[in-house]
């Protein structure tokens, strides 16, 4: 049985960690044997299958970590390891290639905000030379991590993020769970799934929003997420008087709950990779707008699956969120192409073959 | 803009109804993150505003449509780099009540403050304005510490507003507004033409809110600081300055300058150390006074100590801004002089 180590950097309730904790399921319902290791934990450890073997490294310092990979490469002498995110992703590389195991990096955001610290750029050049293969989630992070971060191409390829069959919709839990939030069953509900941090832009969520929740009663803005903007939204929903209009439900583990109470998926992120709320909502047959920043363009085909809007136009992005409520019809037509998208693209069984090809070729020596 | 130097007379005794009287301008430049506490806070105040008014000095986050969303007049204003007192004087110019309020977008309002600074300005027909301590909610070190300077405000007569403040509307306008010239220290430039108008200017001992100020980091901190040594340098250019003013102008280029010396000498020729560690025991006693001082009128003794130490590395970047200010402009000078020059031998 061929065995792979799964190394990151922490299992916070992230895009990317949850990316992790459904490869980790994927690859163990293959008949690979999956180890996964970590600096410090998070919530999506309990969301690990039970046969996947788990290791806490704990360690403050770099040099404490690398010891403490090599350790667990030793105990689960691994065929393979893909790491995820650039900390992980460094000490891996130099892990396996110490000890000969191929590495597959796996580049999750776009880097740009970074670039010009000289210790990630260090970092991401030593990744770069040491790993065997750089995984791209999208074609946006390959075209960024090529031209910011001299990635060289020969060594980059795409695997697309996939949704977990857990998040896909489901209609009765939906009812009951806008029954406990007070939303009425007719109600037009746009869905925002995320972190309330800086990047995912509230503000902006917060001025769409706001726009359609005062031309129509019947409207309600559903946000499963928390972070430090909670606070704000929560103020800004009293002083509009848009307070029994804003469910703000904090961090959900039931994602399907979530889909399957909504209308429609907003998302006002600034960067973002590729989204996996995107993924999630298409494959629920929800229609999805979002700005043309990252890979939301890869997620969303404009005006067949969802609206790709350019940064920043509040404008046009209320528009069509308005045409959404308006006609049911129309988000029917759109939720239907953004699930048979979602199960040609981005389905848990495409990213298996993905990951399954990529490592097929690196044990055979080909790549 | 320019001060009307004939305006004295004192205002008239108000009625205090802040409800009918005063106008709050809120400034900010993307602060949509904490402009609904803000308003929030408005809402909650015991004495609601006649009006309140955000003035965005071109944010690029959703600042402004935030701002009309909870029933703000919204005002934006374009182009790059406007200071916050262009902001203000915007606000000014479109107050309707009597008295203005102005509060930063990253500040709250306390509950009682529209009421408690009302009674005060209309209690008394010479002044100008008054302000209360502002309690800082920031969490970072530098927060806490160069917050103390708004927080310890001690009640009484002061030389000039501090972070806003409740004023007459007639007798801002009279003297010019705000000076938008500066891009920091314009308050105590318009304390200076409100005090030579005849009118005083007040703290009370009633909080007038919360503030966060949001210094993380060692580049903010020097950004901050560094904006006070450019601000000086153009009240430099604004106009002849007192003997008074101009030693407080120059009192940080002291400090900093000393502690340059003193570092030089620590760490150069050996027979010269002595006066290095010389100039180190005179610093370390200057912050130790400047603490014990603090530390008896009740303050924590290491906070006191902490923000008695930071009194004095501020003074680097102070100077730092201020040499930088100087040298960008005489390179602008003489760069057109030379560039006129050339034009002129070219016959053009």
């Amino acid at each position: 049985m061929p065995r792979v180590l799964l190394a990151c950097e922490t299992l916070e309730a992230g895009g990317a960690e949850r990316q992790i904790v459904t490869d980790a399921g994927l690859l163990d319902e293959a008949g690979w044997q999956v180890s996964l290791v970590s600096w410090a934990g998070g919530p999506m450890e309990t969301h690990v299958p039970p046969s996947v073997r788990q290791y806490r490294l704990n360690r403050g310092s770099w040099c404490g970590r690398l010891s403490g990979i090599l350790g667990v490469c030793r105990a689960c002498a691994p065929d393979i390891i893909q790491s995820h995110l650039t900390g992980a992703n460094l000490l891996a590389s130099l892990a396996g290639r110490s000890l000969g195991v191929p590495v597959v990096v796996t580049e999750h955001g776009l880097g740009l905000w970074r670039r010009d610290k000289l210790r990630y750029r260090a970092a991401v050049a030593t990744t770069y030379r040491t790993a065997r293969e750089i995984q791209c989630v999208c074609d946006a992070t390959r075209r960024a991590k090529a031209g910011l971060e001299h990635a060289p191409l020969s060594m980059t390829t795409v695997a697309y993020n996939c949704f977990s069959r857990q998040s896909v919709a489901d209609t009765p839990s939906g009812a009951a769970l806008r029954k406990h939030l007070g939303i009425p069953p007719k109600a037009f509900v746009a869905v925002f799934v995320g972190r309330l941090i800086d990047v995912k832009r509230p503000d902006l969520l917060m001025a769409v929003a706001g726009r359609l929740l005062k031309a129509r009663d019947d409207a309600y803005l559903l946000i499963a997420g928390d972070g430090p903007w909670r606070e704000c939204i929560e103020n800004w929903a009293r002083e509009s008087a848009l307070g029994e209009c804003v469910k703000l439900t904090g961090i959900r583990n039931d994602m399907q709950a979530v889909y399957g109470a909504g209308d429609v998926l907003v998302l006002t992120s600034e960067r973002e990779a590729l989204s996996l709320a995107l993924l999630e909502a298409g494959a629920s047959s929800l229609p999805a707008i979002a700005f043309d920043v990252g890979g939301n363009a890869e997620a969303i085909v404009d005006a067949e699956s969802g609206y790709v809007i350019p940064f920043g136009d509040v404008n046009a992005f209320g528009a069509r969120l308005a045409a959404l409520a308006d006609d049911s019809g129309l988000r029917l037509s759109l939720g239907g192409a953004a699930a048979d998208r979602a199960e040609r693209l981005f389905s848990p069984e495409a990213r298996l073959r993905a990951l399954e090809s990529c490592y097929a070729r690196l044990l055979s020596g080909d790549a | 803009m320019a001060v009307d130097a004939r305006v004295g007379a004192p205002g008239k005794r108000l009625e205090v109804d802040p409800e009918s009287l005063v106008s709050v301008v809120v400034i900010g430049l993307n602060e949509a993150m904490h402009l609904p506490a803000c308003f929030a806070s408005l809402s909650s105040s015991r004495s609601r505003p006649r009006e309140v008014l955000y003035v965005d000095s071109g944010s690029t986050d959703a600042s402004a449509v935030i701002a009309e969303q909870v029933g703000a007049r919204v005002m934006t204003l374009g182009g790059v780099h406007v200071s916050a007192a262009a902001a203000r004087n915007v606000g000014l110019a479109h107050a309707q009540g009597t008295m203005v309020h102005f509060i930063d977008g990253d500040m709250t309002l306390g509950r009682n403050w529209l009421e408690a600074g009302a009674t005060a300005l209309s209690g008394d027909p010479t002044l100008a304005c008054v302000f209360g301590p502002v309690i800082e909610v920031g969490t970072s070190l530098a927060d806490r510490i160069i917050g103390r300077d708004w927080s310890n405000r001690r009640p009484g007569y002061v030389e000039a507003p501090g972070s806003g403040g409740t004023f007459r509307v007639e007798v801002l306008r009279r003297v010019g507004g705000y000076p938008e010239d500066l891009v920091a220290g314009e308050e105590i430039e318009l304390g200076r033409r409100l005090r030579t108008c005849g009118y005083g200017v007040r703290c009370l001992s009633v909080s007038m809110g919360t503030h966060e100020l949001g210094v993380s980091d060692v580049r903010t901190y020097w950004r901050r600081w560094a904006r006070g040594g450019l601000a000086r340098w153009q009240l430099i250019r604004l106009r002849p300055l007192s003997r008074s003013e101009w030693l407080q102008l120059v009192k940080p280029f002291v400090f900093a300058g000393g502690a340059v010396t003193t570092a030089l000498l620590t760490i150069g020729p050996r027979r010269r150390r002595f006066l290095g560690l010389v100039g180190a025991l005179a610093y370390v006693g200057l912050v130790t006074r400047l603490a014990l001082r603090e530390s008896c009128r009740g303050e924590d003794f290491p906070m006191a100590l902490a923000s008695s130490l930071e009194n004095y590395v501020r003074c680097i970047p102070i100077t730092f801004g201020f040499i930088d200010a100087g040298t960008r402009a005489f390179f602008r000078t003489s760069l057109r002089t030379t560039c006129r020059g050339v034009a002129e031998r070219r016959g053009c």
